[in-house]
């Protein structure tokens, strides 16, 4: 009796400074996150701009939203940039990590290169390629003229610039999809391996049969992570396409729309009312992908 | 033991958090002004008690990083003059300083005096700007010391919101070696558009002959040295009034059929080219032989390697005139500034003589004041930089409507779509029309 209540009581005291530890954080969540999240609502059905009180409009900014043509080519864009940036991240940075993991020598050079954006700012990175990719000065089209092909104009010809910012986003983002992948190699037994080598399975059979599942836990991880970061994608695109450039309207996504909306046009609750249709849909692709993983992750 | 000392250092930490959040608060800008910001935020908890002998601080807002060394000098020399008053440069890059401005206007943190440019009604009618017409009649200033165009282009609902500082001008830089090289005729003053296509012309079949890479002309296509020039140059007035527009008007159309005709002609590269690399970077490379240019780029082409053979002219005479529309920045107040004595002071001190002949000397502005024009063009070490204020004196107003910031990216992508020839200059004007107006009739509704 006496026992239990001690016991109790230390655990209270235990949880009172534990709850004390995380306080600064939660306050910093709640202000940053969750009071936000609840603003934002609230402003996508006002007329909030620059200055002075927002009006309740209703329902008008999502109205707007769905006739605008410019919110459509965004969206189109945005899966464009999911489709073609998160397969090609993903697979490339399996097959790096498991490169990575071999004994080859110098494995301390490709590591080293291979995690180098992943320290590196992203500003630096957009303003690098930018410079690479220029037209008329660019390092890239001078290569290129030296194969004798033409000068294209990555970043303002309407057929290449969404590409070219998935180029970069996918260098960038496969170096630190690499170090989790690593990690998740590093923890497979090595029992698996001697027993399939003892059975005499070649290294495809082991890649595929062991390798892939073992690891899936961590393939989906970064998928899911992957998936919503592209979804978000605006870093880059904002760094290496000016407002003025003739490729803007090709590369748009959702977030730099909300960017200009919001805060070059400053209509605020427009953008407001963006974000929070991207938030939904990222909701739903995302419980899909909850759902899916039933299928394909294999936790020991 | 050990709990209690958890408890209070846990504690320490969300006060230092809170407390690191509170002194910050007040100042988000003055962070940014590197160096100062630690001195600043700590000097006034050490020795807060001590009484109001300390000078009153004010900050400045501007953007343009070339002129920061300049204006470094003038504040110097305010302070020399007034040493009660702390100045504050705060500089903040184009892209950002209309999205923190308001963001800090909308705190109640924006600085004291801040550079504006024609956005200014939007500022105005949101009461953030403090209208200077008491300080002014108080200090007895005559506004007539400066230039008129630029005074009046500050000048909304009857009152003054600002005291200019420069005009701007667009005038035609041309790089002489290449017209030697090829051997053209060099563009004379006095002459028309036709005149500038056929230069164009002949450069380019010169050129082709001899297999250079020049490009016969470039442009920056994103409105002011561009398109809103050929548009006032075609007699239309974009904003007559409030209420319309006249983005459709036939002259607007033309203005942009005669840009894509010189893509059309070879005489200039396609958009591609220009929107990947500024007009004026592929100018002073060597790369192009004409180019529209704004004065804000003068101590550029001065200083640049091909100087020398730069050679400037007033632009051309389009179907209307050959006027520019002369934009300008000036010196304002914020209407949340708790010192604005002293912010007067200092708002008067940048947009006087003194002030106003130290930038002119910079040759980083064309002044707005008279008395300190004199001291423009002599300062010029290659270029005739008398140019550009024999170009400012034929001028029109800057074309502008106060909710013109909300279709401002429509404009930059049809623009484009014009150019990149996605739709034609008549269906492109007809969209803008169609946006403009949407705009302007929700503005005039509030």
């Amino acid at each position: 009796m006496l026992q239990r209540k001690r016991c109790s009581r230390q655990a209270r005291r235990e949880a009172v400074s534990a709850y004390l530890f995380i306080l600064p954080l939660l306050l910093g969540l709640g202000v940053f996150n969750v009071y936000s999240f609840g603003v934002n609502i609230y402003y996508s059905f006002t007329n909030k701009s620059s200055f002075g009180i927002p009006n309740w409009v209703g329902l008008k900014n999502y109205i707007d939203l769905f006739q605008n043509e410019k919110f459509y080519s965004a969206l189109s864009n945005t899966f464009k940039y999911v489709v073609i940036c998160v397969p090609c991240v993903v697979i490339l940075s399996i097959f790096v990590a498991v490169l990575l993991n071999t004994n080859i020598r110098g494995r301390g050079v490709y590591r080293t290169l291979v995690f180098l954006p992943a320290v590196t700012m992203p500003a630096a990175i957009g303003l690098i390629w930018k410079w690479i990719f220029n037209y008329e000065f660019g390092i890239l089209n001078h290569l290129l003229s030296g194969f004798g092909i033409e000068k294209i104009a990555w970043l303002s010809d309407p057929e290449y610039v969404l590409l070219s910012v998935c180029v970069v986003v996918i260098w960038a983002d496969v170096s630190t999809r690499v170090i989790i992948l690593l990690a998740g190699l590093q923890n497979i037994p090595d029992v698996y391996y001697e027993a399939a080598r003892i059975d005499g399975a070649n290294s495809a059979q082991i890649f595929f049969r062991i390798t892939l599942p073992q690891l899936s836990p961590s393939i989906f991880f970064v998928t899911v992570m992957e998936i919503i970061g592209i979804f978000q994608i605006f870093d880059f695109i904002f760094l290496m396409i000016p407002r003025s450039s003739s490729g803007v309207s090709h590369a748009r996504s959702l977030v730099s729309y909300f960017y200009e909306a919001a805060f070059q046009e400053y209509k605020k609750g427009y953008g407001a009312a963006i974000t929070l249709v991207l938030f939904l849909i990222i909701l739903v692709v995302t419980i899909f992908q909850m759902w899916m993983q039933k299928k394909w992750v294999h936790y020991e | 033991m050990k709990k209690v000392l958890l408890i209070v250092l846990s504690i320490c930490l969300i006060l230092g958090l809170a407390s690191c959040t509170n002194s910050s608060a007040p100042s988000p800008a003055s962070s940014q002004a590197s160096p100062a910001a630690g001195q600043g935020s700590a000097a006034p908890s050490a020795s807060a008690p001590a009484p109001a002998a300390e000078p009153v601080t004010i900050t400045f807002g501007m953007w343009d990083e070339n002129q920061k060394p300049t204006y470094e000098q003038i504040i110097a020399k305010f302070m020399e003059e007034n040493p009660n008053i702390k100045v504050e440069l705060i500089l903040t890059p184009w892209d950002q300083y209309w999205t923190k401005l308001d963001a800090a206007a909308g705190a109640k943190n924006d600085p004291d005096v801040y550079w504006m440019n024609v956005y200014m009604p939007k500022y105005a009618d949101a009461g953030v700007l403090e209208p200077l017409d008491s300080y002014i009649a108080a200090d007895k200033v005559d506004l007539s010391l400066w230039a008129e165009g630029a005074v009046s282009m500050y000048q909304y609902n009857g009152k003054q919101w600002g005291i200019p500082i420069n005009s701007d001008s667009v005038v035609v830089a041309y790089n002489k070696a290449i017209f030697d090289k090829y051997g053209v005729e060099h563009p004379k003053e006095g002459w028309t558009w036709q005149d500038m296509v056929d230069l164009g012309a002949q450069l380019r079949d010169k050129i082709a002959a001899a297999g250079g890479s020049e490009y016969p002309m470039v442009m920056e296509l994103d409105g002011q040295p561009s398109y809103l020039q050929f548009i006032t140059q075609n007699g239309v007035n974009l904003y007559p009034d409030l209420q319309t527009q006249n983005w459709a008007a036939p002259g607007t159309i033309k203005a942009f059929e005669d840009i894509v005709a010189l893509m059309d002609a070879n005489i200039m590269p396609p958009n591609k080219v220009l929107s990947d690399t500024k007009g004026t970077d592929l100018f002073i490379s060597g790369r192009a032989a004409m180019v529209y240019v704004g004065s804000w780029k003068a101590i550029v082409l001065d200083e640049c390697d091909i100087a020398k053979d730069i050679g400037l002219v007033t632009m051309p005479k389009k179907d209307d005139n050959n006027k520019c529309a002369v934009g300008g920045i000036s010196f304002a107040m914020s209407a949340n500034s708790k010192n604005k004595d002293a912010a007067w002071t200092f708002l008067k001190y940048m947009a006087g003589e003194e002030s106003s002949r130290m930038q002119a000397e910079a040759r980083i502005m064309m002044p707005a004041c008279i008395s300190a024009q004199e001291f423009y063009s002599p300062q010029f070490k290659n270029i005739p930089g008398e140019v550009f204020p024999k170009q400012a004196n034929i001028s029109a107003p800057y074309p502008f409507h106060p909710a013109g910031p909300s279709w401002g990216q429509d404009q930059t992508d049809i623009t484009n779509k014009i150019y990149n020839k996605e739709i034609t200059a008549e269906e492109g004007c007809k969209q803008l029309a169609e946006i403009a107006q949407k705009y302007i009739d929700e503005y005039n509704k509030k």
